[in-house]
């Protein structure tokens, strides 16, 4: 078979083009909120419970107090993207400090971060962030910050893992004779030959990110002055006898954007992996 | 490669004493991260605002300052932070988790009477995305390539996005609301007297729809592994070897790979429990359920911090018990695993 590129074998599998696709419309809509619905979008502007395609100021209808819902779903997709992204950029950097030193020094130091990961993993990761979010107190900032640091297990392992091999590698022999400092060899020598998996998994990591978000914002954890798909979910609760798509609704634009992630995620690694991706 | 067939003959003897090797090293091991795990809940514990005699007389509106500084002598709260550290480590060992302030009731009491709630919508759960995922997973390895396989894939990343909570919602709309097939909340019905095989009945009612919405994610996982397991054993040379002596298609899945491409699976298990037991947290809120995960919640919800401390440090230590569970099962499975 002819070796084609990455970005080639990226562009001929349908499924990441759609993920990509749909990725694009959630963070255009989350760009352009402000521009598209001025105004907070917690401000009550019509009829209460208007179903969707009933009104045309207000395409998916409004909620149980009279709010925009498709002005919410804008302006919740930069509450979603934010914490998701936010929160997987902050466990991938601890995961990739505390994969480095551990698989770079090896030995005791090893041993103690290794104990420390396995801790990680053995808390269920969402009681601890109910654990952390009750110390910070709650709010956005809180939640990214717990979705964070219950994270960064997996990109700490397979950093371990990448350093444990690299280490032995001529390259860093080689680094380590010219006299560089252990920082300039993790960082500069073997990082950018370790980042490849670490960031296939980074995909997996926004998408749960994405996720626990929805699921601490639905039990009203996060900023009740910022508009959250998980909390217009919660808010279509109480009337979701007689008007579910208020729950509805918000609940689809999470799968969409989950889903688009994830296609993302597997088309990169399809293309990184030409072999082993497609069976 | 097969699973060997001579695994009856083992005596029972060796098997036994493997056994008491496995769990006596897989004890060593949880002890450091039973004690980190409760060190980290101390620094919580001192990281948050106030400590547990403030929240207990801002609860009760404010105290006499020599009863509050009489409290915190016999709590310990005056003594150096190592002290401290020392005393509640000290307190655990005895299965001292001291008393929810919500509740007034010892946090121990308070998480084993819902933990059987909790355990039976969790065994539900794991049971149903272990059998459905299976199922699925060697449906599309099968047919591995075909439209039917790209289908079931993606179904799978659909389900995978899918947020617990949400499902659980447009199921009770559903099949409670519109159908009025199965009841929109609770563990069994309230003041129904029930008894014997009705009450169980009505409890397995209660409880397929957040088992549905519990597992879900879980089938997308295990569908996933099971799919990529066959498929990574099809490669292997004794499927080959089967084929060669014309065994049939049928023959080779589900006798030679199926077993094969399940002991991975059994690990998964073990390492998704603790996933399963967080999820459980929304969907315990979804149903009304009163189980552990509602339980942490309502303890965020009031700031109940000694109670959700306790369930970090409880469901850490049902973390550990299940993962040696099933290293056993593992090690019973398949005994070329030398405990590793």
């Amino acid at each position: 078979m002819i070796q084609r590129s990455f970005a080639e074998r990226f562009r001929t599998n349908r499924g990441a083009l759609a993920g990509t696709a749909l990725l694009l419309l959630v963070v255009l809509a989350a760009a352009a909120a402000p521009l598209l619905f001025p105004g907070d979008p917690l401000d009550i502007v019509g009829r209460p419970l208007l179903e969707p395609f009933t009104d045309p100021r207000f395409p998916l209808g409004t909620d149980r107090l009279g709010r925009d819902i498709l002005a919410g779903l804008a302006h919740g997709a930069r509450a979603s993207l934010l914490v998701g992204l936010v929160a997987a950029f902050g466990a991938i950097l601890i995961g990739i400090l505390v994969g480095a030193v551990a698989g770079y020094f090896g030995g005791w130091t090893d041993e103690v971060l290794m104990r420390l990961t396995e801790t990680f993993q053995t808390v269920p990761g969402f009681i601890l962030a109910l654990a952390l979010i009750a110390v910070m107190g709650p709010g956005i900032v809180s939640v990214a910050i717990a979705i964070a640091l219950v994270s960064w297990t997996g990109p700490a392992r397979i950093t371990r893992a990448e350093f444990l091999t690299l280490r032995q590698r001529e390259f860093v022999s080689a680094a380590r004779i010219l006299g560089l400092g252990h920082t300039h060899i993790i960082f500069r020598e073997i990082l950018p030959n370790a980042l490849a998996p670490i960031i296939v998994l980074g995909s997996v990591i926004v998408a749960a990110a994405i996720l626990i978000e929805s699921a601490l914002s639905y039990l009203g954890l996060s900023d009740p002055n910022r508009i959250t798909w998980g909390q217009m979910i919660a808010g279509g609760r109480p009337v979701f006898r007689t008007a579910w798509f208020v729950s509805a609704i918000p609940g689809l634009a999470i799968l969409l954007t989950v889903l688009s992630v994830s296609l993302v995620g597997e088309g990169l690694t399809d293309a990184a992996n030409p072999r082993t991706g497609r069976k | 490669m097969s699973v060997s067939p001579d695994r009856g003959r083992r005596a029972a003897g060796a098997v036994a004493g493997r056994a008491f090797v496995l769990i006596r090293r897989r004890l060593a091991q949880a002890l450091p991260i039973i004690v980190l795990v409760l060190v980290g809940n101390f620094v919580l514990m001192k990281l948050a605002p106030g400590d547990a005699v403030d929240a207990y007389f801002a609860s009760i509106g404010g105290g006499d300052a020599g009863v509050i500084a009489q409290l915190r002598a016999e709590y310990g709260l005056d003594q150096s932070a190592l002290a401290q550290l020392g005393l509640y480590l000290w307190k655990t060992a005895q299965l001292d988790l001291g008393k929810s302030l919500l509740h007034g009731q010892p946090v121990l009491t308070l998480i084993l009477e819902r933990m059987p709630n909790t355990l039976l919508l969790m065994l539900s759960g794991v049971s149903l995305a272990f059998g459905l995922g299976v199922i699925l997973g060697v449906a599309a390895a099968r047919r591995a390539g075909t439209p039917a396989d790209t289908a079931i894939v993606t179904l799978g990343l659909i389900i995978y996005a899918t947020p617990g909570f949400w499902l659980g919602l447009m199921l009770i709309v559903v099949f409670a609301v519109k159908l009025a097939w199965l009841p929109v909340s609770g563990i069994e019905t309230i003041a129904s007297q029930m008894t014997g095989f009705e009450r169980v009945l009505d409890i397995a009612r209660h409880l397929v729809l957040p088992t549905v919405s519990l597992a879900l994610v879980y089938v997308a996982i295990y569908m996933r592994l099971m799919r990529a397991g066959m498929l990574e054993v099809y490669g292997l040379d004794f499927v080959r070897t089967a084929r060669a002596k014309g065994l049939t298609a049928d023959r080779i899945d589900f006798r030679h790979v199926l077993p094969n491409a399940l002991l991975p699976m059994v690990t998964m298990l073990g390492l998704q429990f603790g996933t399963l037991l967080g999820g459980s947290v929304v969907i315990e809120s979804v149903f009304s359920i009163p189980g552990i995960g509602r339980l942490a919640f309502e303890s965020v919800v009031n700031r109940d911090l000694n109670t959700l401390l306790g369930i970090v440090f409880m469901s850490a230590l049902l973390v550990i018990a299940v993962n040696l569970i099933v290293d056993l099962l593992y090690a019973h499975l398949d005994p070329r695993i030398e405990s590793a």
